[in-house]
């Protein structure tokens, strides 16, 4: 499947060292995709919308969302987009530094697909950041756009 | 009541009247027909003459006396079984001797004196019994009264309806049902500055004016029904605004006593006691939540120093001499150690917000399971751990788990050099409440200027290891949240044993010492 199109990955992460260690990791990743970066809540539900800037941007196949971002938190994004019925059947993967027992409750009481806890080291990263392209791009049959 | 006293004057004045008859027509007889010297005759009816002059003045008296109406029917009695007893005696005295034809003057007399004496005695007795109940009656008084003056709550006694008929509705506060003071006692006139004037005749609730209007009610409704009423209000005395629980205790007709008890220490004492809990339970969630965040937050930073550290090394690992490589070392020990730290941190802030319910826990299966995760550990420096048959007990058995494993692992890695030999025992104390565990080992042993210390957070009491010095205190946390105790007692050089109480199983008392947090 490696000669597929390349695919569109929306990251949702306020912490530009966290976005660099992402496309690092995505760099090193069998998959050519496309990242695209917001930094908060808004801009997420506005790329998603194709509001204002993000008028002509792709529609992702996979979000990677930070739980803690400014303006507008990822439990709102989430609950926002798994209530939309456009944008519900994107797989969401909640990329994040806690691991406290009710993020993880709660990500996935709004429906998160996964609940992924970064690890402290680069290569744990990217293991994980490996893992999930794996699963969620290759491995899991997606329903169609 | 007046019936009744119609009916006994008129018995009296009756009998009188008859016994009157009856005495005059036998003067007449023996005087007048018989030829006798009337002396003799009056001499012989001296008795009856007495009563015929008694009766009506006792009639008289029983009339115009205001006394109550089960005295004047008991004297009405008494009177008429007296008069009737003696008026029957002297006519079968005389009948007998009137039946012999003789006539005996002294004999009627002696007989009549001694039925007399007798009715006396009788009368007498009577009166002593009366006399004690009458004594009976005014120790009770005076212990009531003695009471009465002397308690330190303030009594009102009070009437809800004047029993002169005089209406309550025009008392000064207007109509209504207030009840009127009768007295009040030393501590009523010294709190509410009475001691110079008399409440007495008073409206209530012009001198302790009521909370609102539903209590006034409710007060009336409580004493027609004879229910006790309490309540708690709010008055000013004359030392300042005080509270009072008021019980206002129903008795006899319409008639009550308001005792007010002075609660206002207590009030104080209650509001500052639930000002402290709040207080405490503040601070205790506001730390809860800054070890949570702290050992949270501090996640972030601390990733990005290792992650950059870990890129940098794979990136330009080859461009680095070896003095680059040192303090890349330090910099991933240093992050290593703060991660360790964190989540020690995160797990003493656990102990309260991830807690579980208390249940009855075998304490020998806990410590086999625990004993199973340390398997490898145990093994690894060939550690011998024993056990007692341990009792059950009334515990969060995650706790358990974690307080057994925190004092076998510390016991392991504060061993000396030799294999350490740890022993787990328990007793229970004698009023059989809690459990007294014991974790020894044979290790170095603690100082005793540190035996305190190690308890406290991050404290590694001097000792050389690598942990973070977070168990014990873990260990403590939790022991304080069963309401237990945790210490050490040690030997320098001669081993430790850590103590640990737990409530036993089937007490209630772990449920009131645990403190109710979030």
């Amino acid at each position: 499947m490696t000669d597929r199109d390349p695919v569109d990955i929306l990251l949702a992460e306020d912490n530009p060292g966290d976005v660099k260690l992402t496309k690092k990791a995505l760099e090193q990743g069998k998959l050519v995709n496309n990242l695209h970066v917001v930094n908060d809540g808004v801009g997420t539900m506005a790329y998603l919308r194709n509001e204002g800037e993000y008028a002509d941007t792709p529609r992702p196949d996979l979000i990677l969302l930070d739980l803690n971002m400014p303006r507008k938190d990822g439990r709102d994004v989430l609950e926002d987009l798994k209530a939309d019925e456009e944008l519900r059947r994107i797989p969401v993967v909640v990329l994040t530094s806690s691991d406290a027992e009710e993020d993880v409750v709660k990500s996935y009481e709004l429906h998160a697909n996964a609940y992924l806890t970064k690890p402290v080291d680069f290569d744990g990263f990217l293991e994980v950041i490996n893992t999930l392209e794996e699963f969620w791009l290759e491995v899991v049959k997606l329903p169609p756009e | 009541m007046r019936a009744s006293k119609r009916v006994s004057t008129g018995l009296l004045a009756g009998t009188g009247t008859v016994l009157a008859g009856a005495v005059l027509f036998d003067v007449y007889e023996d005087w007048l027909v018989q030829g006798e010297p009337l002396w003799t005759s009056l001499f012989e009816n001296s008795l009856p003459l007495l009563l015929v002059g008694v009766l009506p003045w006792a009639a008289w008296r029983l009339y115009s006396s205001d006394r109550s109406a089960a005295y004047t029917t008991s004297v009405t009695k008494g009177t008429l079984l007296g008069a009737g007893t003696m008026l029957l005696i002297a006519s079968w005295v005389v009948g007998i001797q009137l039946f012999q034809g003789q006539l005996k003057p002294k004999m009627i007399v002696v007989q009549t004196t001694t039925v007399g004496a007798v009715a006396g005695l009788v009368a007498g007795y009577n009166t002593a019994e009366v006399e004690q109940a009458r004594e009976t009656t005014k120790r009770q008084k005076h212990r009531f009264e003695s009471l009465f003056a002397n308690s330190p709550s303030a009594i009102v006694d009070l009437a809800f309806e004047d029993s002169d008929g005089r209406d309550s509705a025009t008392s000064p506060t207007g109509p209504g049902d207030d009840p009127v003071i009768e007295r009040t006692n030393a501590t009523f006139d010294d709190l509410f500055d009475y001691v110079d004037t008399d409440p007495s005749g008073r409206p209530l609730f012009e001198v302790i004016p009521p909370e609102s209007r539903e209590t006034r009610e409710e007060m009336r409704a409580h004493v027609e029904r004879g229910d006790v009423y309490t309540t708690e209000t709010t008055q000013f005395t004359t030392e300042g605004g005080k509270d009072f629980t008021l019980r206002l205790v129903p008795y006899g007709d319409r008639r009550a006593y308001a005792i007010y008890q002075d609660i206002t220490e207590l009030k104080r004492s209650q509001r500052e006691l639930e000002r402290t809990v709040d207080q405490l339970e503040r601070s205790n969630e506001q730390l809860q939540q800054f070890a949570y965040v702290a050992s949270h937050d501090l996640q972030e930073p601390l990733r990005m120093v290792k992650s950059y550290v870990d890129l940098l090394e794979t990136e330009y690992g080859d461009d680095l001499d070896e003095e680059a490589d040192e303090y890349m070392t330090f910099a991933v020990d240093g992050a290593e150690r703060m991660q360790r730290m964190i989540d020690d941190l995160l797990q003493y802030s656990r102990v309260e917000t991830q807690a579980s319910e208390f249940e009855e826990v075998d304490a020998s299966d806990v410590l086999e399971t625990t004993l199973k995760d340390l398997e490898l550990r145990i093994a690894e420096v060939d550690a011998t751990v024993t056990h007692d048959d341990l009792p059950t007990v009334r515990a969060d058995p995650n706790q358990l788990g974690q307080l057994f494993q925190n004092l076998i692992k510390n016991a392991i890695d504060h061993a000396g050099d030799e294999p350490p030999e740890i022993h787990v025992s328990a007793e229970q104390d004698e009023t059989d409440r809690e459990v007294d565990f014991s974790v020894a080992d044979d290790g170095p042993g603690i100082p005793e200027d540190q035996q305190e210390r190690i308890f406290e957070i991050f404290e590694q009491g001097g000792r050389d290891d690598d942990g973070t010095g977070i168990g014990l205190a873990v260990c403590q946390r939790i022991v304080n949240r069963h309401g237990g105790d945790i210490w050490v007692e040690s030997t320098d050089g001669e081993g430790s044993t850590f103590h640990f109480t737990m409530p036993a199983a089937s007490t209630q008392q772990a449920e009131t010492s645990e403190p109710q947090i979030q």
